[in-house]
């Protein structure tokens, strides 16, 4: 009590001064170490990232030659396209190709906070050792390629397979019905692929919840439904926001998985992107509609640190 | 503050009736059979050396925690059966416990939209509120830019603007400084006063539950050790725990010998010494199982009146703290602890190793069950 008064602590100046072998460093020399030391990063980053970015968007405004080749004429015809300006008036596949993709985006970050929120929470419950065992069981997929885990689904799901043999004999399913291919297959290892990086993000903030604020809101009048609604979702907002963020991204993009377990029947932007590319020669096209998907990404991670501005900590992983 | 017409007043005179609660945790008796009962309208302290279960009772009364066994009325009504939401009762928490992502009027208001009231009243009462505990100029911050003392305000008014039958105080002072606290301790005094709702205060600091109490349940592992006005407290403390956690005491084993009129007479390490006593206190007296405690200001070391208790020691030492002086005594085969206020019109001249006279009126010896 009375014993506790604060002592002043003796005032300390910050020494802003690198050592480098033992011996101070002038400020120069930093930067020119520093830029050294980023160099082959930053040169890397634009030769394979940067440049390419900036072809492919000079690529977007270029006409396609009549044998599939690129004529460098500018035109925003590809962006009309896009938003459905067709030959004949208003043609929606395009505008549906990206809206399907938004949805399919949308939707999984959605299956996955559902489905993620209960996981981090439990998470959060272990001891200390069982949360390093129940993280790596999280992150284990990741050891697998994407692809061989699609096929693994389709074995799965196939109809000679256990999965829908056993529902067929619970009579919940006719016999022989293949669960795949379909939407309900896509969503499904949709959200099994992307759910980690919802888990992730949403463990870390639910591991900082200050579990005595539901005890002041029920203590003030909250219902429990109400008390986490108000005192303890607000506290893992940034990590539902980065977790969300982290799914709806890679996931408007994905089109391995709608591929081999939607049929291949259903356009979206990453099939379509390949289609242009591949099979219709069409390269300006195909550069339009990745710039569009770049927009909309970028859009949202605008989205995001709007929403976490002015928090202290903002939990991506 | 509020139309008086939300809650309808309970005839109950008492605020806050605990029977025979019990809580345990694992091995331990958090409470070990509490009954105390709390007026409406009073300042109630639950003081106790930490661990001994007046913050478990008071999460009981919140609605925080259960009891074991036991029963608890709030206003005369039934309370346990009661989700701590539906109490008409409010916390003031020692974390304070603030929302972080809510603005201070936001947490202000809390209460209020729980209740959903118009948005209107809520402005309306949210500012009073703020104004009555001088918080007003804090509205827009968040609680991550304020104060300890400021965190104290805001926590206190997000509890008094729903108008609780009883608030509930859990050590609300304890993690502020010397000087605000004293300051704080004032300004819940006056509020209190103004208010008229009945507090029950959670402290371990003796004196700040004899500045701000009516009345103070002394708690020691799981029971009421003694439950009374400060003065009771001070004056006539039953049990040795109580005589030493409330002020200073000097405590001395004793056999009785005789007993003559309001008077014992009992053998102590110091010498025989007259005890003025009730007819309770004989009985124990001749029971044998008590123990004397003598407050060391009201011994005197001059000037002593007829009838007082003599008794010849040695100073071994003295410690001069301004207003007053303590002296530590050897008296027999005791120490005791003998204080005296410097006046100023008076200076005792004594230095340590000097004999001294001690004077012990012996209605301020005081028996204590042991």
């Amino acid at each position: 009590m009375a014993d506790a008064i604060p002592q002043p602590l003796p005032k300390r100046r910050r020494i802003r001064r690198t050592v480098h072998f033992g011996e101070p460093m002038p400020p120069g020399a930093q930067t020119f170490r520093a830029a050294w030391l980023c160099g082959p990063a930053l040169a890397w980053v634009t030769v394979f990232l940067l440049v390419p970015l900036l072809f492919v968007i000079a690529l977007s405004f270029a006409q396609r030659g009549d044998a599939g080749e690129i004529v460098w004429r500018f035109t925003g015809e590809n962006y009309a396209r896009l938003l459905g300006h067709g030959a004949l008036g208003f043609d929606p596949v395009q505008p549906l190709i990206l809206a399907r993709s938004l949805g399919v985006g949308l939707a999984t970050a959605l299956l996955c906070l559902l489905t993620g929120l209960p996981v981090a929470f439990f998470i959060a419950s272990l001891s200390r050792r069982w949360k390093t065992v129940a993280l790596t069981l999280v992150v284990i997929p990741f050891w697998t390629n994407l692809l061989i885990r699609t096929y693994a689904w389709q074995v799965l799901l196939a109809p000679e397979g256990w999965l829908a043999e056993t529902l067929a004999s619970a009579g919940l399913l006719p016999p022989g019905t293949a669960l795949y291919p379909g939407w309900p297959a896509v969503m499904l290892a949709m959200v099994c692929d992307y759910l980690p990086f919802m888990v992730l993000p949403l463990y870390a903030s639910v591991e900082k919840v200050d579990w005595s604020l539901i005890e002041a809101a029920e203590d003030l009048g909250a219902s429990p439904l109400r008390a986490f609604w108000h005192a303890v979702l607000p506290q893992i907002r940034p990590g539902m926001v980065a977790g969300g963020v982290l799914v709806f991204l890679p996931a408007t993009g994905q089109f391995v998985i709608p591929d081999l377990l939607g049929g291949a029947k259903v356009a979206l932007l990453g099939n379509a992107v390949q289609q242009q590319f591949n099979v219709s020669r069409d390269w300006p096209f195909g550069s339009a509609i990745a710039v569009a998907a770049l927009l909309v990404m970028c859009l949202s991670l605008w989205l995001h640190t709007r929403v976490t501005k002015g928090r202290r900590e903002v939990a991506l992983p | 503050m509020q139309p008086p017409d939300t809650k309808p007043a309970s005839p109950s005179a008492l605020a806050v009736e605990c029977q025979h609660l019990t809580r345990r945790f694992g091995k331990v008796d958090a409470l070990a059979g509490v009954s105390l009962n709390v007026r409406r309208g009073e300042f109630f302290s639950l003081l106790g050396p930490s661990g001994c279960g007046k913050t478990t009772l008071l999460r009981i009364i919140a609605g925080l925690d259960l009891p074991d066994n036991g029963e608890l009325r709030i206003g005369g009504v039934p309370a346990l059966r009661l989700p701590a939401w539906k109490r008409p009762v409010n916390t003031v928490f020692q974390s304070y416990a603030l929302f972080p992502h809510l603005s201070v009027s936001e947490n202000i208001a809390f209460g209020l939209r729980m209740k959903r009231m118009s948005s209107h009243d809520i402005a309306r009462l949210t500012t009073s509120v703020m104004e009555l505990t001088q918080i007003l100029e804090l509205a827009g911050r968040h609680p991550n830019e304020l104060s300890g003392g400021q965190k104290q305000r805001v926590a206190l008014a997000r509890a008094i603007v729903n108008e609780p039958q009883v608030l509930l105080l859990d050590e609300p002072l304890g993690a502020l400084d010397l000087k605000l606290r004293k300051e704080l301790q004032f300004e819940l005094h006056q509020l209190q006063q103004r208010l008229g709702i009945t507090f029950v205060h959670v402290t371990h600091d003796q004196d700040e539950a004899m500045a701000l109490s009516d009345r103070i349940a002394v708690m020691n592992a799981g029971r009421v050790e003694q439950l009374g006005t400060p003065e009771e407290l001070y004056e006539r403390p039953k049990t040795r725990f109580v005589a030493q956690f409330i002020g200073a005491c000097n405590l001395l084993e004793g056999k009785f010998v005789a007993h003559t009129g309001g008077t014992v007479e009992v053998e102590t390490p110091v010498g025989l010494l007259r005890v003025e006593v009730t007819s309770a206190g004989v009985e124990l007296a001749e029971a044998n199982k008590f123990s004397l405690g003598i407050r060391p200001e009201r011994i005197s070391l001059e000037g002593g009146a007829p009838g007082d208790n003599r008794l010849m020691g040695r100073i071994e030492s003295i410690a001069f703290n301004g207003a007053e002086s303590h002296y530590r005594v050897a008296v027999g085969r005791a120490e005791v602890r003998v204080t005296e206020l410097n006046t100023g019109r008076r200076t005792l001249g004594l230095f340590a190793g000097d004999a001294v006279e001690l004077f012990v009126p012996p209605s301020n010896i005081f028996l204590l069950e042991s």
